[in-house]
């Protein structure tokens, strides 16, 4: 049995977010978002959600860019040429939080 | 890789690269400049502040770039025919890539230490007269982060 | 039937006659004896002869006719006594009847032989019978006449108004006519410049179709020239973007020299070459950019130009088609215009011909009318004439019955007659004239025309005078008028003086009402034909008339 790819896609405000497959708990969708329960009990939000990718290639978060952004990252990466913010799923960032005028209407997709 | 590069800021000559962000021109170490691009597509980075101007994927790897307008508070200029991004070091001794997003290359000059003046606040070394005009001398080590 | 005088007259004559055969006898016997004598032998005889004969007619002349001659002589003595009081009673009764008075006294026809007295009492009748006629119709000629004045002179009124009337309406029909006449002139004058406009509006119709056909060519023009202009417009644009084009390859070969010297700037001493061509690079990367920005330059201006022209011929070709749509309007308009013009003309003529009509009718109505108004005029003369001649009959009338009046005959209509009935009736009265106010007031109630009465003695001086109300509401005397003054110079007393019958006055104005009176007068006679005074009264003309 092969593992799992360790990266969930998904994008969120036009950008494209990874985040590590073995913290996510559960996916639910609701129209017209995605709602995604971690392990460690957050809850995120994204538009879209891309599936699974194996090339990610982490790298740093440039020191001399975090005066100018606070918000906790894993990283970046690229993924199909395509800038990609990787995810601390300890720390995710607001831009990922479930917004209020989404409302959950229940189902579920596993 | 990084360059070793001439010591900056004495009396000896050093190319430097033109650049206009908004509406001043500014002149940073050639040394620092690793690649001029055109029409690099941005993403944009939620919850980051203006200086970000987006991130943007460079020969399979990731990079910030950063608005060199908002970096040295230019007012806004004349609308960019062909906008570039400059690949530079930044930093002092431990060094990072990063994008600095530009309106529009100039040339490449030369540029002596002394003849920069000026008060150096932050990114801005001090500026330099250079033909008819004042250029701002970057001081690119000065963006970086804590080492 | 024989008169005496006639009996006594032929008596005469015969005994004339009987005279004349005696002497012719006695001429014959006379020759006899001469025959006889001149025969000698019957001297005796003849003397005899002579002597009888002679004796005879002698006797035969004192009887037959000297005796009967003295008798005739008597009897026509008598007869010319008789004949003499006669006489005197004629002149008596022609006296009075030259003074108009036809009541005769029965003493005085006494007197006159029958027949005469027949006569004279039926002449009388028969006088008064036509004065009274006369006076009858005088004052139904009188009223008339005064209705005929009245109406004629209404009429007169009438017909001057009318005419005065007809005077306006000349003046209007013939400020008609001139209106007609300045209409027909200016229809006329209409006419001539719609048959001006009619052939100006051709001369127009064609420089607008001359116009249209221009600007239908300038139209044609422009849209070429703006094909021309939208090929060069599309020219310039590809030549915009080839200078795109050039500026994006300049603006790359800038990048890449600037790359280039980047790393010939890495490649350090190695690199030097590199850099020398990057700086050739890049210096081609600037003339060619500045070359595009020279041509973007020139081809601004060029398009500036083609932009002004395209944006010119696009207002031109815009406004070629406003004047070409105005164009076409005008034409259409001008088209319109003549037919109006024709329609206008053809207006003016039938408006010249119908004024001149009109102001023919109003000439031949103005005729008319004047003819009318002459008319008019001359009835209003003839009613004035008529006017004038009815009151010359009024007062003709008048006159005639103031004449009339002049008799005197035994009934009401004669003044004389009444006031000497009045005067008689004053006689008893006249010893001091006690209570002859009330006589006289008595009078005027019986004699509504009367308008004032008075007495006066047989001196003239006035004895009593009353006013009539109905004349005088405060029964004022006339003016100049008192009792105790003396009127004997005035001619009705005069008058009454002289033929001691009544007298009427001619007319004159009223001192009391102003009005047309005469006044009638009669003698108060005694019993004894005294004259104690005279009654007078004036008589209201009008109110005498109506009664």
């Amino acid at each position: 049995m092969s593992r799992p790819p360790p990266w969930l896609l998904l994008r969120r405000h036009g950008v494209l977010w990874a985040l590590p497959h073995a913290a996510l708990g559960e996916l639910s969708a609701r129209r017209p978002a995605t709602t995604l329960e971690l392990r460690g009990g957050a809850t995120l939000e994204a538009d879209e959600v891309l599936g699974l990718a194996a090339e990610i290639e982490p790298r740093p978060f440039p020191r001399c860019a975090r005066r100018f952004y606070r918000d906790t990252v894993a990283g970046l990466a690229v993924w199909r040429r395509q800038p990609v913010v990787l995810v601390d799923p300890g720390s995710a960032p607001p831009s990922l939080a479930v917004e209020k005028e989404n409302p959950v209407n229940g189902d579920e997709i596993r | 890789m990084l360059l070793s590069y001439p010591s900056m800021w004495d009396d000896e000559a050093f190319k430097a690269l033109t650049v206009r962000a908004g509406d001043a021109w500014c002149a940073m170490p050639l040394p620092r400049v690793r690649r001029v691009i055109k029409s690099l597509k941005l993403h944009p980075l939620p919850g980051a502040g203006p200086e970000i101007a987006g991130l943007a994927e460079v020969d399979g790897e990731p990079l910030v770039i950063l608005s060199l307008e908002r970096l040295i508070e230019a007012p806004p200029g004349p609308a960019a025919e062909f906008p570039i991004t400059l690949l530079v070091e930044v930093g002092g001794a431990a060094r990072e890539v990063v994008g600095l997003a530009a309106d529009q290359p100039g040339d490449i000059v030369y540029l002596v230490g002394s003849a920069i003046a000026g008060p150096s606040r932050g990114l801005i070394r001090g500026e330099a007269r250079l033909g008819r005009g004042l250029v701002r001398v970057l001081d690119l080590a000065a963006l970086g982060g804590e080492d | 039937m024989a008169t005496k005088f006639d009996d006594a007259s032929g008596r005469l004559e015969r005994l004339n006659v009987l005279g004349m055969i005696l002497a012719f006898g006695w001429f014959l016997l006379s020759l006899a004896v001469l025959v006889v004598g001149l025969a000698g032998w019957a001297e005796k005889l003849t003397a005899l002869l002579s002597f009888f004969t002679s004796a005879a007619l002698l006797a035969g002349y004192v009887l037959a006719v000297l005796l009967p001659q003295r008798r005739v002589s008597e009897e026509l003595r008598a007869i010319d006594a008789e004949a003499v009081d006669q006489r005197a009673a004629m002149l008596e009764i022609l006296r009075r009847l030259r003074l108009g008075d036809l009541v005769m006294p029965a003493s005085e026809l006494a007197r006159l032989p029958d027949f005469l007295d027949d006569g004279i009492r039926a002449t009388t009748a028969a006088l008064t019978s036509q004065i009274q006629r006369i006076q009858e119709r005088s004052l139904e000629v009188a009223v008339i006449g005064g209705e005929v004045q009245s109406t004629s002179a209404d009429l007169a009124s009438g017909f001057s108004q009318q005419s005065a009337a007809v005077v306006e309406i000349t003046a209007t029909i013939e400020e008609l006519a001139r209106t007609a006449a300045q209409i027909s002139q200016n229809a006329e004058r209409q006419a001539q410049l719609a048959d001006l406009a009619e052939t100006e509006g051709d001369t127009g119709a064609e420089a607008v179709k001359a116009a249209v056909a221009g600007i239908n060519g300038l139209s044609q023009r422009i849209a070429s020239i703006a094909q021309r202009t939208d090929g060069l417009d599309s020219r310039s644009k590809e030549i915009y973007r080839i200078l795109d084009l050039i500026s994006e390859i300049a603006h790359d070969t800038h990048i890449l020299s600037l790359n280039a010297a980047i790393e010939a700037e890495t490649a350090g001493e190695h690199g030097r070459r590199f850099a020398v061509v990057a700086e050739e690079v890049r210096r081609l990367a600037h003339r060619a950019r500045e070359s595009a920005q020279s041509v973007r330059a020139h081809l601004e201006e060029f398009s500036g130009a083609i932009r002004s022209t395209v944006v010119a011929t696009e207002e031109g070709s815009k406004e070629a088609a406003q004047v070409l749509r105005q164009a076409q309007a005008a034409q259409g308009a001008i088209e319109e215009l003549r037919g109006a013009i024709g329609a206008t003309s053809v207006a003016a003529q039938e408006i010249s011909l119908a004024t001149k009509e009109q102001r023919t009718a109003s000439d031949q109505v103005a005729v008319t009318i004047k003819e009318v108004r002459e008319v008019i005029q001359r009835m209003a003369d003839a009613l004035r004439n008529f006017s004038k001649t009815a009151r010359n009959l009024n007062e003709l009338a008048l006159a005639i019955q103031l004449v009339s009046q002049a008799f005197r005959f035994a009934a009401g209509r004669s003044l004389k007659h009444v006031f000497q009935e009045r005067a008689s009736e004053l006689a008893v009265k006249s010893e001091g004239w006690e209570g002859i106010d009330s006589e006289l007031r008595d009078l005027l109630s019986r004699s509504p025309y009367v308008e004032f009465c008075y007495l006066v003695d047989a001196d003239g001086t006035l004895v009593a005078c009353t006013t009539s109300p109905e004349w005088s509401h405060d029964e004022r005397l006339p003016e100049g008028v008192e009792v105790g003054k003396n009127y004997s110079d005035r001619p009705w007393f005069k008058t009454v003086q002289q033929t001691r019958s009544p007298t009427i006055t001619p007319l004159y104005e009223s001192l009391l009402t102003s009005q047309q009176c005469f006044t009638v007068a009669a003698p108060v006679l005694t019993a004894d034909g005294r004259q104690a005074g005279v009654l007078g009264a004036d008589v209201n003309l009008t109110s005498w008339i109506r009664i």
